[in-house]
């Protein structure tokens, strides 16, 4: 294991692989799963780091109920479903799974009560401005990012999503706004610490069965590897 | 194609076979490698391009230990194989992917290394998993030696002789991979990175050229290490026979699951070998090269198939139909072409009279001489996943279980609460992350059952949809029920897709796991499939095929 101050680059399908067994260990469905690998991944491609985010909401998850902070969606105002803030992976898949409703909540104004780790919801607003074609502007105290139907956001006021403080929002959408361009560079993979790498894998062990001799025997060749 | 082929051939759907045919267990665990397989193509494009190979690095003391570099010089990209020889005594010598140490340990670098990357590869490669490579990587892998032909090659190779071609068809590979890692593993260039370039575009192409760099590398070791012990006496490989060798892969479950994975993925293979089959059958007539090029690919399977070794009982039962099928289309090919429609008359007379093994093996035949027809279709094998993974949670409940009820009949079939129906569950074991199979009624760690009973899945989803408001959005029903999104997403997938699913019961009590692996290393371009138990086999790539410098046309000596 390396040393926990040490820095390792993941890939963006390591992350993905890592992050989304990690998500099950910690309690997610598998479908659920798949969607923190999604949004982590995607983090990734833009050069943030959405796996120290992740660890630190699994870790905080592991000590209450597999799922909370589940979306109550009413027209306008979604709430959770217990007193704990917003779980961003089920609050963005839930806005995504109805982006391209009639009724969808970006039809409208849409207030979002406290979402923890918020920066974990950024990788699916992204994709809500895409599938509805609207340009979705997010209001927070101390802040706005607005993101465009070509998946176009402000990277700059992204990075205050990092805090890890619940935060609540308003949704605006139009369909003209304009946002300064980004820089064309593309992003590099994160650096992130080694400490990260092993906490998620540590959390990701939970879905794995320990081995005994009976499992070891059976899953190997019957015959010898000398031949 | 030409105008007339075209044109006859417009409606080739008649031909195409269904998914409810060909995505059954037992026909994939009949499945042979075409021209279509992935060391194919990747030998092919070289070809055609005028790749050029070098070996810039060779670095070996007199025990066989030390570095290599092998090159292919593509004309706007080059690749390296970067080779660890190592001194692996013979008790610590596993194919499994517990072991932690090897024969040989590899990687294929984008480009050409230098110091720096060698001495950095040098402290990582050789660990493997434990080591970290870098987005200048494109695959990992290593490999172990066949003890007892390798021994056999050295030895006669040392005392000016050439090896038994007995010895060598027993075994058919120097060396044997036991874990070939590409996208992004272990800290490798992500798929994205190359997904662009067309030489390596396509399903694979990385980790076949590895493998096929590899291949060279045990050559060059096995007569470095004769040289060593036989001094001036010491011959090298005669070049008829070194052909006879590939590379040798070991493998287990921890293949297996990847085909459930990646339902797309695997449609695209799938399609594109149906439709190829489609095309050949669907035409009108028969060109005189595509004869003579039919017999030469019932020979080389013939010859295939009389080399073709395996102490498996499921395997030897296969090899006996292979066989006798072959003898069967000889026979058949005397009245060939014949009829209307030739090849489709040939093929209906297979599906008629021939074990699946042997129809499996005709398509392969039948596809073999028509590269201008089908060859176009290798580009269609990859996917882009990142694209189909979302959800469309606006669809109406009623809309979804209809399309879920239409394509998804034949997972219903099975009795769920049956224990034979779900007698086995896939699971991660802690140790190494090594994906196993387990008896679910005996053996532990049921409760975190990996999600690859499609079947069973579906069925679940079915239950649970039968009674929700059918106006309602999709996506009212998922967050009431997250645990079916992962179900839900893939009935979306499969939409486009309808050759995604296996079609059969993954957790049955007399699933075969080497049917699945099996399919995979078909698409590999495998041959001598040689299951060592009902969870693991081994399989040769590459056998027969030119080495880099049968392909160099500069013809640059290698010392």
């Amino acid at each position: 294991m390396k040393h926990t101050n040490d820095r390792v680059i993941m890939s963006r399908n390591e992350t993905e692989s890592l992050c989304m067994k990690a998500a099950r260990g910690a309690g997610f469905s598998w479908g659920l799963a798949e969607e923190v690998g999604f949004a982590t991944g995607w983090l990734a491609a833009q050069g943030i780091d959405g796996a120290a985010a992740l660890l630190e909401m699994l870790t905080r998850k592991l000590a209450r109920p597999a799922i909370i902070g589940t979306p109550r969606p009413m027209p306008g105002h979604w709430q959770s479903f217990d007193d704990s803030p917003l779980c961003p992976i089920q609050l963005g898949v839930a806005l995504v799974d109805r982006a391209a409703l009639e009724d969808s909540p970006f039809s409208q104004v849409t207030l979002l009560d406290p979402v923890e780790t918020p920066l974990l919801l950024l990788p699916f607003l992204v994709r809500a401005a895409q599938i509805s074609q609207r340009t979705l502007t997010l209001d927070w105290q101390g802040g706005r990012l607005v993101i465009t139907p070509d998946g176009t956001f402000n990277r700059q006021a992204a990075f205050a999503w990092i805090d890890p403080n619940a935060l609540a929002m308003k949704i605006t959408t139009s369909s003209n706004v304009s946002v300064e361009p980004l820089s064309a560079d593309p992003a590099h993979l994160p650096s992130i610490l080694a400490s990260t790498m092993n906490g998620l894998g540590a959390i990701a062990l939970k879905t794995t069965v320990p081995a005994t001799n009976a499992s070891r025997s059976g899953a190997g060749s019957a015959t010898t590897d000398n031949d | 194609m030409s105008v007339l082929q075209q044109s006859a051939t417009s409606d080739i759907s008649a031909f195409r076979r269904p998914p409810s045919q060909v995505m059954r267990l037992a026909r994939m665990g009949s499945a042979h490698p075409t021209r279509l397989s992935f060391l194919r193509v990747v030998l092919r494009r070289m070809v055609t391009e005028g790749w050029q190979f070098d070996r810039p690095v060779w670095q070996m003391d007199a025990k066989g230990v030390g570095r290599a570099v092998y090159r292919a010089i593509g004309p706007e990209r080059t690749y390296s194989l970067v080779a660890f020889a190592h001194d692996l005594p013979d008790h610590l010598r596993s194919d499994r992917v517990i072991a932690t140490a090897w024969d040989a340990t590899f990687a294929l670098f984008d480009g050409t290394p230098d110091a720096t990357d060698l001495d950095r590869l040098a402290a990582n490669v050789p660990l493997q998993e434990a080591g970290r490579i870098s987005v200048k990587e494109l695959a990992l892998s290593r490999a172990n030696r066949s003890v007892r032909l390798f021994g056999h090659v050295v030895d006669r190779l040392s005392v000016g002789q050439q090896p038994d071609l007995a010895e060598i068809e027993a075994v058919g590979y120097l060396m044997r991979t036991t874990a070939v890692y590409g996208s992004g593993k272990f800290g490798a260039a992500d798929r994205a990175v190359i997904a662009d370039r067309p030489e390596l575009a396509g399903p694979f192409r990385a980790e076949m050229l590895s493998v096929w760099l590899t291949r060279a590398f045990t050559v060059d070791l096995v007569e470095h290490i004769a040289r060593v012990k036989g001094g001036d006496t010491a011959v090298r490989l005669d070049k008829d026979l070194r052909k006879r060798f590939g590379v040798g892969n070991s493998t287990g479950l921890g293949m297996a699951p990847f085909l459930v994975r990646h339902p797309v993925l695997l449609n695209n293979w799938m399609q594109a070998r149906e439709e190829a089959l489609a095309r050949v059958r669907a035409q009108a007539f028969v060109s005189p090269n595509s004869v003579a090029g039919l017999r030469a690919a019932l020979t080389a399977a013939q010859d295939n198939a009389r080399t073709w070794a395996s102490k498996h009982p499921v395997q030897l039962a296969k090899l006996v139909d292979l066989r006798r099928d072959l003898t069967l289309i000889e026979a058949a090919l005397d009245g060939f072409p014949n009829g209307d429609r030739p090849w489709d008359a040939l093929w209906l007379w297979a599906e008629a009279n021939l074990s699946v093994e042997g129809q499996e093996a005709l398509l392969a035949m039948m596809l073999e001489p028509h590269g201008d027809l089908i060859d176009d279709l290798a580009e269609t094998m990859s996917t882009d996943e990142a694209s189909a993974f979302t959800l469309d949670g606006s669809v109406k409940v009623v809309n979804f279980r209809a399309d879920l009820a239409a394509r998804y009949g034949w997972a219903l079939g099975c009795d769920y609460t049956a224990r034979a129906d779900v007698a086995r569950f896939w699971y991660v074991s802690e140790e190494k992350l090594e994906p196993r199979l387990g008896e679910r009624f005996t053996d532990e760690g049921a409760a975190l059952e990996q999600p690859l009973g499609i079947g069973r899945l579906a069925a679940d989803l079915v239950r649970d949809l039968a009674e929700w408001p059918g106006e309602d959005p999709l996506a009212a029903f998922l967050l009431a029920h997250p645990e079916h999104r992962l179900m839900a997403r893939r009935v979306q997938q499969s939409a486009r897709s309808p050759y995604a699913e296996i079609q059969d019961n993954l957790l049955a009590a007399d699933m075969l796991p080497i049917d699945i692996l099996r399919c995979k290393l078909a698409f590999f371009g495998a041959s001598h499939f040689d299951p060592r138990s009902d969870k693991w086999v081994r399989i040769s790539l590459y056998k027969g095929e030119p080495f880099p410098d049968d392909l160099d046309t500069r013809q640059a000596p290698i010392n």
